[in-house]
């Protein structure tokens, strides 16, 4: 059932569209990151080779990125992905049980959000393997090297590259695996949230401009609030507004999606992100299930 | 088969959309339901086919009390829903996929019931809303139901396929099965139904044999 859905929806030209237009805009910016990444791993010598690894772990793993492709091309997606108007009612009808029908609709959500960061984890794969000639999954020297400096400075450290600390006491597939899962659960979380928000308002632009509010949020706390982009490279700031910035920032999208800097633990804030989208996922996929079970589900959209 | 709703109540933010209705629908019988915009016949509908709940009051079937999504219906609720980038045949097929009990010899011969071409390729975007209207009752009787809810269906339809669609909803009623039919159309409920109950401010006022 989940498949005839999901087929219907990416057969939808608009779809189609709206995943040319993300994937047109993900592959210069990618290949931007790649020109700039490459002499700067340069820098370093015979340590600095780049690999298909970093620049997976640097693609899940950068806010820049995020924003203003991954983000902003799921944003665009979220009216499909949250409900698809041409067959709900069939859908809800034929699945013989609201509990059937609850497990539909949240299936849709989690397999698209799936599919979308596995389509850009092929794209990076591809293109950069193809622009480096070189498919190596293997760790770069030149982030060991990065992290030694990190780890002579006091404050928080933002590199071009941006891994935090203590990572390379995994194996790399291993910390791809968990960065990769972090993102998918983030995406998984503002769909869920979407689609929560558009059941109870009946209207799909709350479930979007609630995704939207959530970014905008994040980007206010990591970039503007309390001249909080200045912390970032001031290492004079007191400890104690400094762990407040953190916390602050800890509340956001952030932890989906990146880390704050070279000087972060990665055990800690990988198992942060995870286990927080683990637990957003869970209360809005139960209350989807619980509006499911107890609400009107006649999907009227009142957004025309 | 037999449907009881008694003391059946929809209300919305303080609004009354249903109030009091009790009915016994059966089989082998077609209910008509008049009234005005607003009067509440679609929220019966949808409260009766488990998309709404009801605010108080029960419903049973065959006397097991109605808590879930209501089994074995065909329907169409206000504007149908399609794929409108593939043709009426994968439309049919989408919907089919989830029961597993309708085969392709079944959908073409549904779709040519109701008078669609069922080696058509053409997108149902591009249909007239008469071939849209005639798609709508081809998936309500896809299945072949017990139970028909059927808001509007012969609107925008020609005399000829009014006709056909008539002869086709009566022919289910001579099979045992249950008939809802709201419609605005005077001729469409002298023609089709046994009992007409007229539906006012989400109250039944009144209703003819």
């Amino acid at each position: 059932m989940i498949r005839t859905q999901l087929a219907a929806v990416l057969h939808k030209p608009s779809v189609r569209l709206k995943i040319l237009l993300i994937t047109l805009l993900f592959i210069p910016t990618l290949i931007e990151q790649l020109t700039m990444i490459v002499p700067y791993a340069d820098s370093f010598g015979k340590e600095g080779q780049v690999t298909v690894a970093i620049m997976l772990l640097h693609v899940f793993n950068y806010l820049y990125f995020y924003v203003d492709v991954l983000l902003a091309g799921f944003i665009l997606l979220i009216p499909d992905i949250v409900r698809d108007e041409y067959i709900d009612k069939q859908a809800i009808m034929l699945s013989a049980s609201r509990k059937k029908a609850a497990g539909i609709a949240l299936a849709r959500i989690v397999s698209f959000s799936v599919l979308y960061v596995l389509w850009f984890l092929l794209l990076t794969v591809m293109i950069s393997g193809v622009w480096l000639r070189n498919f190596s999954l293997a760790w770069p020297h030149f982030i060991s090297v990065i992290q030694k400096q990190a780890a002579g400075w006091s404050g928080w450290y933002m590199q071009l590259v941006m891994l935090p600390e203590n990572c390379m006491d995994y194996p790399v597939l291993v910390v791809l695996f968990l960065i990769v899962v972090r993102s998918t659960l983030g995406f998984i979380f503002l769909g869920m949230l979407a689609g929560l928000i558009t059941l109870l308002t009946k209207k799909t632009k709350y479930g979007v401009g609630i995704v939207i509010f959530l970014l905008a949020v994040t980007l206010f706390l990591y970039y503007d609030f309390d001249g909080g982009f200045l912390l970032c490279y001031d290492a004079s700031v007191p400890a104690e507004q400094a762990r407040v910035m953190t916390d602050l920032i800890k509340a956001t999208l952030v932890p989906f999606f990146t880390f704050r800097s070279l000087t972060d633990n990665f055990t800690y804030w990988i198992q942060y992100g995870i286990v927080c989208g683990l637990v957003l996922c869970i209360v809005t996929s139960a209350g989807i299930w619980l509006y499911y079970q107890k609400g009107d589900l006649d999907n009227a959209d009142q957004d025309e | 088969m037999q449907i009881r709703m008694n003391n059946v109540c929809k209300t919305i933010k303080g609004a009354t959309l249903l109030a009091d209705i009790s009915l016994t629908l059966n089989s082998g019988k077609i209910y008509g339901f008049v009234g005005d915009n607003g009067a509440g016949k679609t929220v019966l509908f949808k409260i009766l086919l488990g998309l709404m709940r009801k605010t108080s009051g029960s419903i049973t079937i065959d006397g097991v009390e109605l808590t879930d999504l209501l089994q074995n219906a065909g329907f169409i609720i206000e504007r149908p829903e399609y794929i409108p980038y593939y043709s009426a045949v994968k439309n049919l097929a989408v919907i089919a996929a989830y029961h597993m009990k309708t085969d392709s010899a079944r959908i073409r011969e549904v779709l040519e019931m109701f008078g669609l071409d069922p080696d058509d390729k053409k997108a149902v975007g591009k249909y007239s809303l008469g071939m849209k209207q005639k798609l709508a009752l081809s998936m309500a009787f896809m299945e072949n139901p017990e139970i028909l809810i059927l808001d509007e269906p012969l609107n925008a339809l020609d005399e000829g396929t009014v006709n056909n669609a008539r002869k086709h909803i009566l022919e289910a009623r001579e099979q045992g099965k249950l008939i809802l039919i709201a419609s605005h159309y005077k001729e469409d409920i002298q023609s089709l139904c046994d009992i007409v109950y007229r539906m006012k401010g989400g109250r039944i006022v009144g209703n003819i044999e």
